[in-house]
């Protein structure tokens, strides 16, 4: 099930600054998601005009995906919005239960940090080799690569400061 | 390492680390990496050698979530999230309700009947069967409680009828089935038309017959309307239905693809937010946000989950079930039986989403395997996950209305009101499995 938000105590500099980032990312990702929509629509509005349709359209719209989806992964996790399964840690008696959801945060990066490298040396062959899409504008394939590369970063950056801040709080505590 | 072996131990990881509250997409894309390192490292009958390993490992990783992302196809899921959303803040789809009600009100369980046929309106728009349920909690379930409802009837008709989100189209579960089953999205969606109305046909049975059994359970409300305010309750409807009539018929008359669909409705819906002045900046703001970490959170449990099949299309385990399973000589409504039985205990436990993700890239193949339409076994498993928001301990859409009336209701009754709706549930499913063409006759005329 989705887990609710957390509500958090005064918050740090730190968190500040990370909400500022989501708020952004947010903003970013649902520009994606309208000019996706635009896209595809101006597609069919051109169709029906007899026109051809907008060139490279549907590149466009895959990079607009990996915008949508990466982008705003930090602020899924720092809303604690992961769709998690807490029926049996629940009824743990919360020492242990902060315990496991440390242990698993931890185990997390097992799964981050391998994505990031691929990231890195994906965008780095992008780069290099000056890789394009098959398509009428030749569309680089390095912009898609890095906005996946700077969503999981964040989204790494952000997860590692849950787990410090989880660590120091008190077993049961929400903030 | 022998290949089946290790996908036994990964798929075994990855429940404990699911049940120890892990999030869903992190056990999944986590095991998976682990698990794939492992196998190219420790090939059956050699030594291990990480070295071999770390860059066909890694190669998943980024193929798996890039390329499965970077999709023209799946940029329907955030278009139909935001339609939702958009309908939503804009009120279209509370009007909907509000005509079932001005029309319906006055017949024996006439509010639960129109809360239920304003659940499979709202549906037919949102594809959320969270957000219908959580919808009508507030709205529909204190009405019914002030006409002097029985608490049990209302919510039970209000938590069962938000399940028809996912089954009537256009559906986000849909959409994940079949891009992970590689299915016609807009077969889909069609086929899940007639399963859908019967569902909700049946609902509407139910609480007939409990009005007829217990009048006292759904009084009838003194509130009269007249002939005008009848009409300008239709007409209010108008954006809902053009909406629909963009999804559903757009798909079925081959003018739009589900994609398609999904992007003008979006902006039918932006338009007749703004000029209707119905869409507030904030309420945009919101729909859009909304629109945004609701896409994030789905995509990155389909990222684990795709890296999940990638995986065990390596290890070649999907393979030898299939094949076991066919030398045991069972037959396609056995598999079907066992899955349905699968879906009922898993339902009682997990969210739909992550049952759906979690099971399709074992139950596609052995589908396909024993050679099961995969659309009709598509509505199937979107009928189980349906049920599965109801079926306590975790029927989420329980607990959605329980906290959407702040605990006015308790739990128990809600699930004393929804179990009456389970068993009707039954005989809707028993007829899907019975009658194959009620989910395949209408996709196939397309």
């Amino acid at each position: 099930m989705l887990t609710e938000p957390v509500p958090e105590g005064p918050a740090s500099a730190t968190e500040r600054a990370f909400a500022a980032i989501e708020r952004a990312a947010i903003a970013v990702a649902s520009v994606a998601i309208l000019a996706a929509g635009a896209l595809v629509v101006g597609g069919i509005v051109l169709r029906a005009a007899g026109l051809s349709g907008i060139p490279d359209a549907e590149l466009f719209v895959r990079d607009l995906m990996v915008i949508a989806v990466i982008v705003p992964l930090s602020a899924v996790a720092g809303r604690r919005g992961h769709i998690v399964v807490d029926l049996l840690v629940r009824r743990l008696p919360a020492r242990l239960a902060r315990a496991i959801d440390v242990a698993t945060a931890v185990l997390s990066f097992g799964f981050l940090v391998p994505i990031v490298w691929s990231g890195v040396q994906n965008l780095q062959t992008a780069w290099t080799r000056d890789s394009y899409y098959d398509g009428a504008l030749e569309l680089p394939e390095w912009p898609g690569r890095l906005v996946f590369l700077v969503g999981f970063l964040t989204f790494f950056a952000r997860s590692l400061h849950r787990l410090l801040t989880d660590t120091r709080r008190p077993p049961g505590g929400d903030a | 390492m022998d290949p089946v072996v290790l996908g036994v131990v990964a798929f075994s990881a990855a429940m404990v680390l699911i049940a120890l509250r892990m999030p869903i997409g992190f056990a999944l894309g986590g095991t998976s990496f682990a698990a794939t390192f492992v196998l190219y490292a420790w090939p059956a009958g050699q030594a291990f050698d990480a070295s071999r390993a770390l860059r066909p490992t890694l190669s998943l990783v980024s193929n798996s979530s890039f390329t499965f992302i970077h999709s023209y196809e799946l940029s329907l899921v955030p278009l139909y999230i935001a339609l939702g959303a958009i309908a939503f803040r804009a009120r279209i789809t509370v009007d909907i309700y509000d005509a079932f009600r001005v029309l319906l009100g006055r017949l024996p369980g006439g509010l639960a009947i129109a809360s239920i046929f304003g659940c499979g309106g709202f549906s037919a728009i949102t594809g959320s069967s969270v957000a219908c349920a959580a919808t009508f909690s507030k709205i529909a379930v204190p009405e019914m409680l002030r006409y002097g409802y029985s608490p049990r009837l209302a919510t039970g008709a209000v938590a069962t009828g938000g399940t028809l989100g996912s089954l009537i189209p256009p559906s986000v579960p849909f959409a994940i089935y079949g891009i992970f089953a590689e299915q016609s999205i807009s077969k889909l969606f069609v086929a899940g038309i007639v399963p859908g109305l019967l569902s909700m046909l049946a609902y509407v049975a139910v609480v007939v017959w409990w009005a007829a059994r217990r009048p006292q359970d759904a009084p009838p409300p003194a509130e009269t309307f007249t002939p005008a305010q009848k009409l300008a309750a239709v007409l209010r409807t108008g954006p809902a239905v053009l909406l629909f009539l963009i999804v559903v018929v757009g798909i079925y008359g081959g003018i739009f693809t589900a994609t398609e669909a999904a992007a003008v409705a979006v902006a039918v819906a932006l338009a007749i937010g703004v000029f209707g002045r119905r869409l507030s900046w904030e309420g945009f703001r919101a729909a859009m946000s909304e629109a945004a970490v609701q896409t994030a959170t789905i995509f990155f449990v389909a990222i684990g989950a795709k890296m999940f099949a990638t995986f065990f299309a390596l290890t070649g385990v999907t393979n030898i079930v299939v094949d076991w399973i066919g030398h045991q000589g069972f037959a396609p409504w056995q598999i079907l039986l066992a899955v349905v039985l699968l879906y009922l205990v898993m339902g009682m436990f997990l969210d739909p989403l992550g049952i759906l993700l979690l099971t399709l890239p074992v139950l596609v193949p052995l589908a396909e395997g024993v050679r099961i339409d995969l659309i009709w076994f598509g509505v199937i498993l979107i009928k189980m996950l349906e049920i599965g928001l109801i079926t306590p301990p975790v029927g989420f859409n329980a607990f959605v209305v329980h906290s959407s009336l702040a605990g006015r209701v308790p739990l128990h009754d809600i699930f004393a009101g929804v179990w009456r709706f389970l068993v009707i549930e039954i005989v809707v499913v028993a007829a899907l499995l019975a009658f194959p063409a009620l989910s395949t006759w209408l996709p196939r005329t397309l």
